[in-house]
């Protein structure tokens, strides 16, 4: 594993809430371009992982690192500037917002002018004005949105709101895109559309994916690598092939018979 | 298309001006300080609605800020023999005994002053949410209030000032507002704008895009302040006194009482709001006053006022959540698309 491609890289983290371990010893690395699967029966700590990673929580012990750079409990708007964008698993949308405000706000963090060149519409605001305009309306073509850019982000359809989410986190530039439970919730017909949609802004953006997933049908179609977390302990590590025959991964879905054991 | 609207703009701002240069001249000083008073609290409205419509932030300080901005006024423009006949307990302070200062910076001055403690305020209070946030913005406003009671060489305190000059009239009063509408339009339309408006939404996501939360508010926060410092500005320069009891809560509840009704996060609707609660002010007063109807007489209950707009207050919030106009904008495009759609069927274009 060369220094060169790692973009993310998790070393022996630890989450405490009160006398609660929801994650520990847990390692990660993320090259560029892969696709990572983070899986787990409910309560595994996968969401507390993307919490530690995004800086929503801080963790107790060990150290993160994305690009070189210590990212270990900054500010979650920091983190986001550095290059990692999130989705949610129960979608946060700004939903009495447009779908087109919902892009231009991630296009908020770079802005360069202050509050008064953007009240008093000044040269430079107004070019930058433009271009997130430009730069939004793009992205909203890419992914299919452009002709519901007027509606309510809370009015359109479930699939509708994942996928502008996930657009909502791309208009921040990010280097790695975490997305939490992509398919939630969605029919077969919606998470195969997924599936190939993740696939696509991957290729077009230059994107490595790190997502947590129950649907073993997008996870093995399209992710490089999985990590398997039970109880906040990571139980298994590997390519698609192997995680599907592994012994333990198994036993944390599907239970163990006390007297077979 | 926006060639038109400015052009539309523009001629109702010409009308607003002969409105108010016939108001000027003909209306008698009672109607003329009513409708002084619709304007400043056009201003106000909008401030709160600022921090707590568009950006979610429950704040409830108005009055303390409104207190700054009228007392830095009228201490900025009164001459210093009034000032003098004003402080007969105790002198005033050496700087401000012989400082008068035209209207305009006194008033600009009054803002920022009010802009000042607005952030002071905020670095500590926002760090609060929901219900907490009110209780300590709250608190923070009745500090202002006792302080301001207490500092008999700034405030002159509980006798407050009187004989300020009656600087403010109609003119100032609807052009601060008209600059005030357009100032906070266009922070509301602008990117600044779309980051306050996320943060009501979800501040969870707004953050993880990038959003520096903390920063987006007190700058709300503040701007919020500094608006209601003019506002305070023009009330007390238009009352010709002033004194740290009229700055109590019951200030900051009309002005909630404005934007609820208006709408939260509706720049119209505070505007509407601002002027029916005003107007309705004035014309419920009798209900204050002795009533005779015919078969019984009522002894005057003041504050029987108050009783209506509680009540009313209540109904908009159980039945009408989003009040007049809810999230929605006053725009040209769509009067004109209302009464352009049934001509055009008939196939004229224009």
């Amino acid at each position: 594993m060369s220094e060169v491609n790692t973009l993310l890289k998790i070393e022996d983290v630890k989450m405490q809430f009160g006398g609660v371990t929801a994650v520990k010893d847990f390692n990660l690395t993320l090259n560029k371009g892969e696709i990572v699967a983070l899986i787990g029966p409910n309560g595994a700590g996968k969401t507390t992982v993307f919490n530690m990673v995004t800086g929503v929580y801080k963790p107790t012990e060990g150290k993160i690192n994305f690009n070189n750079r210590d990212i270990t409990g900054m500010r979650p708007d920091l983190i986001t500037k550095t290059g990692i964008a999130r989705t949610f698993q129960n979608i946060r949308l700004f939903k009495d917002l447009s779908v087109l405000d919902n892009v231009l706000i991630a296009n908020h963090l770079n802005i360069k002018s202050n509050f008064m060149e953007a009240i008093l519409r000044l040269p430079r605001y107004k070019r930058e004005e433009n271009e997130m305009m430009e730069k939004s309306l793009d992205l909203l073509k890419k992914v299919g949105l452009l002709d519901l850019k007027d509606d309510k982000a809370h009015s359109l359809p479930y699939g509708k709101q994942r996928r502008l989410e996930i657009a909502r986190a791309m208009a921040t530039n990010p280097e790695v895109l975490l997305l939490d439970e992509p398919a939630a919730g969605m029919n077969p017909r919606e998470t195969e559309d997924l599936t190939d949609f993740i696939k696509q802004i991957r290729e077009e953006f230059d994107l490595t994916i790190f997502m947590i997933e129950h649907h073993m049908q997008v996870v093995m179609g399209i992710s490089h690598r999985i990590y398997v977390l039970d109880y906040g302990v990571t139980i298994a590590e590997g390519n698609p092939y192997d995680i599907q025959n592994n012994e333990r991964v198994i036993q944390a879905y599907l239970g163990v018979n006390e007297d077979d054991a | 298309m926006k060639k038109r609207n400015i052009i539309l703009t523009i001629i109702s701002m010409l009308i607003l001006i002969v409105v108010l240069f016939f108001i000027d001249k003909n209306l008698d000083s009672y109607n003329t300080r009513i409708l002084n008073l619709c304007a400043i609290y056009v201003i106000l409205a909008l401030s709160m609605n600022l921090v707590n419509g568009f950006t979610g932030l429950f704040s409830l300080g108005h009055a303390g800020f409104m207190a700054v901005g009228a007392y830095t006024t009228a201490l900025l423009t009164m001459s210093p023999d009034m000032k003098a006949q004003n402080f007969f307990l105790a002198p005033i302070i050496k700087p401000l005994a012989n400082l008068t200062l035209p209207f305009f910076p006194a008033l600009i001055i009054a803002g920022l002053v009010s802009a000042f403690v607005g952030y002071l305020i905020a670095t500590p209070v926002l760090r609060l949410k929901g219900d907490y946030l009110a209780i300590a913005t709250l608190g923070f406003s009745e500090i202002i209030r006792v302080v301001f009671t207490n500092t008999q060489t700034l405030t002159n305190g509980a006798l407050g000032l009187k004989g300020i000059p009656d600087t403010t009239n109609i003119w100032w009063t609807f052009g601060m507002a008209a600059v005030t509408v357009i100032i906070i339009t266009s922070l509301i339309n602008s990117s600044y704008g779309r980051a306050l408006k996320a943060i009501r939404e979800d501040e969870i996501a707004a953050e993880s895009m990038g959003i520096n939360l903390f920063k987006h508010k007190v700058l709300a926060f503040t701007i919020g302040a500094f608006f209601a410092g003019i506002g305070g500005g023009l009330l007390g320069n238009l009352l010709g006194t002033i004194d740290p009891l009229m700055f109590r809560f019951i200030l900051t509840f009309n002005i909630l009482l404005i934007i609820v009704l208006g709408g939260m996060g509706s720049i119209t609707g505070s505007i509407i709001a601002a002027f029916i609660v005003t107007i309705a002010g004035e014309a419920l007063r009798f209900l204050d006053e002795t009533m005779n109807l015919g078969f019984i007489t009522i002894q005057g209950i003041p504050g029987l006022r108050m009783v209506v707009f509680s009540a009313l207050l209540m109904l908009v919030v159980i039945f009408f959540r989003h009040g007049l106009m809810g999230t929605k904008e006053f725009s040209f495009d769509k009067i004109i698309n209302k009464f352009s759609r049934k001509p055009s069927e008939k196939g004229g274009d224009q």
